[in-house]
C-alpha cells in the first residue's frame, strides 16, 4: 500500500507542473494584464500603471514569473491577488470550503435518492414505476443545470421572502447570528443549489444502479442463493446490493471532481461564493495568481478525489488490490 | 462537459456492430416510442439547421423596432370562405404601454398567414405585420426565426465537435493501445494531464483569447475545436484499453503475420473493432457539446450576437426582470432540453442494440 | 419489500425541507444604521492609493478633504477649510482650516497634515491617481503653512481646475509619516489592517470589515459639522456597506428591505414603480437627472493602425471623411435605442458633456437626426455608391469594418445590434465582436488594432479632468492617442482651448472655451453620440433627508430614519 501511495503521489508531480504550466501559458496568451482594467480611468496615468506593474512584478518575463510562482508554491506561498489585494491562500480557503460543502451535499442528496429509487425500479422492472421513474431520470439528465438554476431562482423570487433564498451563500445578517442559526442559514442557502446540482447526478446514478442490479440479479450466484431458499429480501439486500454498489465507490471520487468543475455555472447563476465563481472572475480580470492558485487547488482536489476513490475500491472489492492498481 | 460515463463494453459489442445493418425500417420497428419521438425531434432540428430560410418565416436579424418583447400570438383557423386569404389568421398586436411593453390584440383587423409562400413554410404579408409564433425579443426580432437559425449552431456544434473528438480519440487511442511501449506511456501521461485540467476554466481561458475580427463561422469552429481538444482524452483512454485487448486476437495476429503494415492493421482491424462502442459514446457525448456551447454563451464567450444560437438566445433569461416579464424567452431552453434528451435516448437505445448483454 | 428504500427516500427529502432561522427583527432603521451595497470588495483602506471605485466609496465617509463639491450647484464649498482666498495675481490660494479638527485618535488635524498629504501625493514612488490632477503644466504646486491653520498654495501659473482637484483626502501625518519615511507607504493600510487602526477625520469611522461580506462603520462623535440647532452631525449612528457582487441579488435584497438605497436599471425602475403603486414596496422612487456618462461610437483614425509597408488602408480615408461620418451619425436610431434598450428612460446625447453639468454643458448643439434617407444621400453625394447590394467607396473598395465593445453588457450588445442593422440598410457591413474589457483596453490603448468601438466614459464636473481624452497628447484621446503634435487643425484648436480654459480663473469666462470644444467634437464627429440614461434612485420610505443627485448626495450628514 505504501508503494502504491508513493507511486501515485509521485505521479501527481509532473501532472501538476504540466497543468499549471499550461494554465499559465494560456493566461498569458490574453493581451494585457490585470492593470489593463485601470487604463481607461482618466485619472490614472500611464506612469502609475508602470509603477504598479513593477510593484506586482508583472513586468518580468513569462517564465521567470512562472518559476517564481512555483518556487513560492513550494514554500506554501500562493501569491497575491491583484483584484482583492490579499493573499490567494486566504481567498481560496474560504471559497474552497463553500464549494466542497456544496459538492458533498449535492452528492449526498443524489445518492440518498438515487440508490433507493434505483433499487425500487430494478426490483420492479418494467412496472409503471420503472417506466415513469426511468423517464424522469432521462428528464433530469437532459435538463441543463443552469437552465434549472434559472427556473429555481425565478421560482424562489416568485415565492417571496419567506421561502428559500434564491441565491447567495448566507444572509446579510449572517455575522450577527449565533452558531446554530448560522448553520440553519447556511443549510437554507444550500437547498436550491444542491437540488439543481443533485438532479442531474441523481438521474445518472439511478440509471446505473438499476442496470447494475438487473445484471447481478440474473447472475449465477444469485440464482444459487435463491435456490438455497433464501427469501427475496435477503437475496436483494445481502447479495445483489452489496455487489451492485462496487462501481459507485469509484464514481464517488470521480464525481467529486466533476462537481467542482460543473458547479461554476450554477455558482454564477445563483451567486454562490465558491471556487468556480472566484476563478471565473479572476480569469476575466486577468488576476493571474488567483487563477493559478484556483487551478492548482482544483487540480489537487480532483487528483486526491481520484486517489481516494481507488483506495476505497480496494477496500470494498476483494478482487482489486494495490499491486494490481499500481501496475495499471 | 464531462467525459461520457462508460463502463468497458462487453466483447460481444465488437461483433454486434455488424448486426445493426438491418436497414432503417427494421430499426424503426424495433425502437420504442420514446426513441422514435427522439429520432423525429432530431431529424426536425437538423432540418431546421439545413433549411433555415424555409422554416423561418422572417429574417432572424430583422428588427421590428415597434414591437419589442411582443408575446406569442394566438393562431386562429379561418372559416372556409376565407381560405383563399390564408388558412390561418391572427390578430395584430398593438402596443398598449411603450415603457411597460404590454400588448393587446387589435380585434378590428386580421393578419392572414400564408403557407408555402415566398419560399417560407409560413409567413405573413410583411415583416412589419408579423406573426410571432414564440413572441419577439427585446429588439423586435422573431424568436421562432431565431430559434430555427440557432439550430445551425446548436445542432452542428455537437456533430462537428464529436467528429473532431472521435477522430482524435479513435486514432490516438488505437495507436497507443496497439503500439504500446513508450508511445503509449507518453500519450497516456498527456491524456491524464488533459483529463485533470479543470476543463471548464480552461475553456474559459481559451475562449477569452480567440482573436477578434474573425467571422462568426470561424469563431464557431474555434470554439468547437477548443471543446473537442479538451474532450478527446477520455475516449482515447477507453479505446486504448480495447485496442490493447484486440491486439492479441487471432485475426489481428494473422494480419500481422501476413505482413500488414502497422498503420494498415490499425485502420483495418483495430479501429473497426472498436467502432461500435465509439458510435454509442459519440451519441452520448453530443449533449455535452450542446450544453457546453450554451454555457459559454451564457458567460458571453460563445457565439456572438446577432448570430443566434440556442445558448445565446437563452442567456436573455439570466436577467430575472426579463424572465418575469417575458417568460417566452425560456423557449430556447426547451429546445436545448429536447435536443439533449433526444440524444440521450438515442444513445441509450444504440447501446442496448449494440450490447444486449448490459441490459 | 420495497418499503425501506421508500423510507430512506422520504427521509432524504425531509432533510432538505429547510431550517428555520431565528433572528431578531430587522430593526436597523430603529438603530439609525443605514444599509447599502457595493458590488465588490474594497482594495485598500489607504485613501491615497485608491484606484477602484469601491474603496473610494467607502473611504469617502472616513476621510474629509479641504473643500468639497456641492452636488446641486456643482460649485466648491467649505470642507476642512472653512474659507479660502485667491490672491489678486491668481497664482496663490490661501486655505483657512477650521479650528478644533481632530483625528479619530484625538490628535489635532493641522496644516502639517495637509502638507504631508501633498508630499506623499507628489512622491514619485507612490503610485496614485491624484497626482496628475495636481500637476500644473507638469509642475507640482508649492505649499507652505505659515501657521497650524493656514495653508498657502503657490501655483506656477493660474489654474482654475485646482479647486476641483484639491478635494483630496487628507491623511494623518503623525501616523503615516514614519511609515512613508521607511518606504512602506505603498503597503500601508491595506484591507488586512484592523479597521480601528485606520485613522481618519470624516463623519464615520470603520469598525469592522469581513471580506466578501460587509464593511461596518459607526458615527464619528467628534465630526466638525452640526445642524441648524447646533446638534452634531451625522444623524445616522452607523452604516453597513454590504458586498454583493451580483446586481440581481442586490435588487432582490432591496425588495426584501435588507438594503435601504438602490439605483435601479430601466427595467427595475418600471418594476419598482409598479410595486410602489400596488403597495408591495414601501419606497420612494426619484429621477435624479441625466447620467454623467454616455455611450458613443468612435472610429480609429490612428495612422499607426492603417499604414502598413507604405500602403494606407482605405478605412483611414473613410474614417476621416466628414461626409462618411455625418452619414453614420444620421443613421443612428437614437429613439429606437431609447425605446428598445432603455424602455424610454433615456435621452439622446448630443454633446460629450452631460446636461447635468450645468456649468459647462453647451445647449446650442444641433443633434444629427435619425434620417436614413439623408444618410444615403450624403454617401451618394460623396461618391460612396451602391454596387451589388454593397456600399463601395469612390475607389471601389466595399465598405466593411469591425465594431467592438466590452462583453458583459446586454445594453451594449443591443445598441451595437441596432447600429449594425441600420448601417446594413445603407449597404455597409459591420462585423460585431465584443471583447473582454482587458483585451479591449489593450487594443485601444496599446496595439491600436481596432476600427470602431462603442464605449462609455463617465463625466466629471471639471472638464479639465478629461484632459487625457480631449488633448491630442492624451492616452485616452481614443481616435488617435499620444500624438506628439496635433494631427489636425481642430485637434490643435482643442488643445489650445483646453489651456485657455484651465488658466482662466473667472468661472463665468471659462464655459465658452469648453462650449467651443464640444462644438468642435460635435462637428468633426471624432466621437458619435448615442444616448444618455436617466438616472433613478429608490430608497426605503422611512429614510429622511436623503437627497441624491447625479453628482452625489446633497447634505448626506442630515440623513436619518423616521422612527415612530
Amino acid at each position: 500500500m505504501t508503494r502504491f501511495l508513493v507511486r501515485r503521489l509521485l505521479n501527481m508531480i509532473p501532472l501538476i507542473i504540466g497543468i499549471t504550466l499550461i494554465s499559465f501559458l494560456a493566461m498569458s496568451l490574453v493581451p494585457g494584464d490585470y492593470l489593463s482594467n485601470l487604463k481607461m480611468n482618466p485619472k490614472i496615468s500611464p506612469e502609475v500603471i508602470h509603477q504598479l506593474q513593477a510593484q506586482f512584478g508583472l513586468d518580468q518575463p513569462l517564465l521567470v514569473r512562472y518559476v517564481k510562482w512555483l518556487w513560492g508554491v513550494l514554500h506554501l506561498d500562493f501569491g497575491y491577488s491583484l483584484q482583492y489585494r490579499v493573499s490567494v491562500t486566504s481567498l481560496i480557503a474560504a471559497r474552497a470550503l463553500n464549494t466542497v460543502i456544496l459538492a458533498a451535499a449535492s452528492m449526498a442528496f443524489a445518492w440518498m435518492l438515487a440508490i433507493p429509487i434505483g433499487i425500487i425500479v430494478a426490483v420492479r422492472q418494467n412496472s409503471i414505476w420503472d417506466r415513469v421513474l426511468s423517464f424522469l431520470a432521462f428528464f433530469g439528465m437532459s435538463i441543463p443545470n443552469f437552465f434549472l438554476a434559472f427556473l429555481m431562482v425565478y421560482f424562489a423570487m416568485w415565492m417571496g421572502k419567506d421561502w428559500l433564498p434564491p441565491g447567495g451563500t448566507f444572509s446579510v445578517d449572517y455575522n450577527s447570528l449565533d452558531f446554530a442559526n448560522r448553520v440553519a442559514d447556511r443549510i437554507n442557502h444550500l437547498i436550491l443549489p444542491v437540488f439543481v446540482l443533485g438532479v442531474a447526478g441523481m438521474a445518472g446514478l439511478m440509471r446505473l444502479m438499476r442496470s447494475q442490479i438487473l445484471e447481478i440479479k440474473n447472475s449465477d450466484f444469485v440464482r444459487t442463493a435463491r435456490a438455497k431458499g433464501l427469501s427475496e429480501r435477503v437475496v436483494i439486500y445481502k447479495h445483489v446490493l452489496r455487489n451492485a454498489l462496487n462501481p459507485f465507490v469509484t464514481m464517488a471520487g470521480y464525481s467529486l471532481g466533476d462537481l467542482l468543475g460543473g458547479a461554476a455555472l450554477v455558482e454564477a447563476v445563483m451567486n454562490l461564493q465558491g471556487l468556480g465563481l472566484l476563478l471565473l472572475n479572476a480569469v476575466r480580470a486577468l488576476d493571474i495568481y488567483l487563477v493559478m492558485g484556483s487551478v492548482l487547488i482544483g487540480t489537487v482536489l480532483l487528483l486526491v478525489g481520484n486517489l481516494l476513490a481507488d483506495m476505497a475500491l480496494v477496500a470494498v472489492d476483494p478482487r482489486v488490490d494495490f499491486s494490481s492498481m499500481a501496475s495499471q | 462537459m464531462s467525459a461520457p460515463a462508460t463502463a468497458m463494453p462487453h466483447p460481444q459489442s465488437v461483433a454486434a456492430a455488424a448486426r445493426v445493418r438491418g436497414g432503417v425500417a427494421r430499426e424503426w420497428r424495433l425502437a420504442s416510442r420514446t426513441v422514435r419521438v427522439s429520432a423525429l425531434c432530431l431529424v426536425l432540428f437538423y432540418l431546421f439547421a439545413a433549411f433555415s430560410p424555409f422554416f423561418a418565416p422572417y429574417d432572424p436579424a430583422y428588427q421590428n423596432r415597434a414591437m419589442p418583447d411582443c408575446p406569442p400570438m394566438r393562431l386562429h383557423l379561418s372559416a372556409p370562405a376565407d381560405w383563399p386569404h390564408g388558412l390561418f389568421w391572427t390578430y395584430p398586436m398593438r402596443m398598449v404601454d411603450a415603457e411597460e411593453r404590454t400588448y393587446a390584440p387589435d380585434r378590428s383587423r386580421r393578419i392572414y398567414i400564408h403557407l408555402f409562400s415566398g419560399g417560407h413554410l409560413f409567413t405573413t404579408q410583411s415583416e412589419d405585420q408579423p406573426y410571432y409564433l414564440f413572441g419577439s425579443d427585446g429588439l423586435g426580432r422573431d424568436l421562432f426565426s431565431r430559434i430555427v437559425y440557432g439550430a445551425r449552431v446548436s445542432m452542428c456544434v455537437g456533430l462537428i465537435g464529436v467528429l473532431i473528438t472521435f477522430t482524435l480519440g479513435l486514432v490516438v487511442g488505437a495507436l497507443s493501445g496497439y503500439v504500446g511501449g513508450l508511445t503509449d506511456n507518453l500519450i497516456m501521461r498527456w491524456s491524464e494531464i488533459e483529463m485533470s485540467l479543470p476543463s471548464f476554466y480552461f475553456l474559459l481561458a481559451l475562449a477569452a483569447v480567440i482573436p477578434p475580427g474573425i467571422s462568426a463561422a470561424q469563431r464557431f469552429f474555434l470554439i468547437v475545436a477548443i471543446m473537442s481538444f479538451i474532450g478527446w482524452a477520455g475516449l482515447a483512454r477507453v479505446i486504448r484499453g480495447m485496442a490493447s485487448s484486440v491486439r492479441s486476437l487471432p485475426y489481428v495476429e494473422a494480419g500481422r503475420a501476413l505482413g500488414g503494415s502497422r498503420w494498415r492493421i490499425i485502420t483495418r482491424h483495430v479501429i473497426p473493432s472498436v467502432l461500435g462502442y465509439a458510435i454509442v459514446a459519440a451519441t452520448l457525448s453530443i449533449p455535452g457539446f450542446i450544453l457546453g456551447e450554451s454555457a459559454l454563451s451564457l458567460l458571453g464567450l460563445g457565439i456572438q450576437e446577432p448570430t443566434p444560437s440556442w445558448g445565446n438566445l437563452l442567456s436573455q433569461a439570466e436577467d430575472p426582470q426579463n424572465l418575469s416579464r417575458y417568460p417566452w424567452i425560456l423557449i430556447p431552453g426547451i429546445f436545448i432540453f429536447l435536443a439533449v434528451m433526444s440524444f440521450n435516448f438515442l444513445g441509450d437505445h444504440l447501446r442496448d442494440r449494440l450490447d444486449p448483454g448490459s441490459n | 419489500m420495497a418499503k425501506r428504500p421508500v423510507l430512506i427516500a422520504v427521509c432524504a427529502l425531509a432533510l432538505t425541507a429547510g431550517c428555520q432561522v431565528r433572528r431578531a427583527a430587522n430593526d436597523h432603521a430603529r438603530q439609525q444604521i443605514l444599509y447599502t451595497a457595493i458590488s465588490s470588495d474594497p482594495q485598500t483602506f489607504n485613501p491615497i492609493l485608491v484606484t477602484d471605485a469601491y474603496s473610494g466609496e467607502i473611504l469617502g465617509d472616513v476621510f474629509e478633504s479641504l473643500i468639497r463639491i456641492n452636488p446641486v450647484t456643482t460649485l466648491p464649498e467649505p470642507g476642512l477649510a472653512e474659507k479660502w482666498e485667491i490672491a489678486p495675481d491668481q497664482k496663490s490660494i490661501i486655505f483657512h482650516l477650521r479650528r478644533g479638527l481632530r483625528w479619530f485618535d484625538g490628535q489635532p488635524l493641522t496644516a502639517r497634515d495637509v502638507l504631508f498629504t501633498l508630499d506623499v501625493i507628489y512622491d514619485p514612488k507612490v503610485p496614485n491617481s491624484i497626482r496628475p490632477g495636481l500637476l500644473i503644466d507638469g509642475k507640482p504646486l508649492k505649499a507652505e503653512a505659515p501657521d497650524d491653520y493656514t495653508v498657502v498654495m503657490r501655483l506656477p501659473k493660474p489654474f482654475a481646475p485646482l479647486l476641483y482637484a484639491i478635494g483630496i483626502p487628507v491623511i494623518p501625518a503623525h501616523i503615516l509619516e514614519p511609515v512613508w519615511k521607511a518606504g512602506q507607504f505603498n503597503h500601508s493600510w491595506g484591507i488586512n489592517t484592523p479597521p480601528s487602526r485606520i485613522i481618519g477625520d470624516g463623519p464615520f469611522r470603520l469598525t469592522r470589515y469581513v471580506q466578501n461580506q460587509f464593511v461596518r462603520m459607526e458615527r464619528n462623535p467628534d465630526y466638525w459639522m452640526s445642524d441648524e440647532h447646533g446638534v452634531r452631525l451625522p444623524r445616522l449612528h452607523g452604516k453597513v456597506v454590504q458586498i454583493i457582487p451580483d446586481a440581481n441579488a442586490t435588487y432582490l435584497r432591496y425588495q426584501y428591505g435588507q438594503i435601504d438605497i438602490y439605483s435601479p436599471r430601466a427595467e427595475e425602475v418600471l418594476d419598482i414603480r409598479q410595486k410602489i403603486k400596488t403597495g408591495r414596496l414601501r419606497a420612494k422612487l426619484q429621477e435624479i437627472g441625466i447620467d454623467t456618462g454616455e455611450r458613443f461610437f468612435c472610429f480609429n483614425r490612428n495612422p499607426r493602425h492603417y499604414v502598413k509597408n507604405g500602403v494606407t488602408d482605405p478605412k483611414l480615408t473613410w474614417f476621416t471623411d466628414l461626409n462618411f461620418l455625418r452619414a453614420i451619425a444620421h443613421s443612428i436610431d437614437k429613439k429606437g435605442i431609447i425605446n428598445l434598450v432603455y424602455h424610454g428612460l433615456a435621452v439622446p446625447a448630443v454633446s460629450d458633456v452631460s446636461p447635468a453639468n450645468k456649468l459647462f454643458y453647451n445647449p446650442n448643439l444641433k443633434d444629427y437626426d435619425y434620417d436614413p434617407r439623408l444618410a444615403a444621400e450624403i454617401l451618394e453625394g460623396a461618391g460612396y455608391h451602391m454596387a451589388d447590394g454593397r456600399r463601395v467607396d469612390p475607389s471601389g473598395h466595399p465598405i466593411e469594418f469591425n465594431l467592438t465593445t466590452a462583453t458583459g453588457s446586454p445594453e451594449a450588445d443591443q445598441i451595437c445590434a441596432i447600429f449594425k442593422q441600420d448601417l446594413g440598410n445603407l449597404g455597409i457591413k459591420v462585423n460585431y465582436q465584443p471583447l473582454e474589457f482587458t483585451t479591449l483596453v489593450e487594443k485601444v490603448e496599446s496595439t491600436f488594432d481596432w476600427d470602431c468601438v462603442m464605449m462609455g466614459l463617465t463625466g466629471t464636473i471639471e472638464p479639465n479632468d478629461g484632459s487625457n481624452f480631449y488633448r491630442s497628447s492624451g492616452n485616452l484621446h481614443l481616435w488617435n492617442p499620444n500624438q506628439k503634435t496635433p494631427a489636425t487643425p481642430w485637434e490643435a484648436e482643442i488643445d489650445r482651448l483646453m489651456d485657455q480654459g484651465a488658466f482662466e480663473m473667472d468661472p463665468s469666462k471659462r464655459a465658452p472655451y469648453y462650449w467651443k470644444i464640444q462644438q468642435i467634437l460635435h462637428d468633426q464627429l471624432a466621437i458619435i453620440q448615442t444616448v444618455r440614461r436617466k438616472d433613478y434612485v429608490s430608497w426605503t420610505d422611512s429614510l429622511e433627508n436623503y437627497r441624491p443627485k447625479v453628482w452625489g448626495v446633497y447634505k448626506p450628514e442630515w440623513m436619518q430614519f423616521k422612527v415612530d
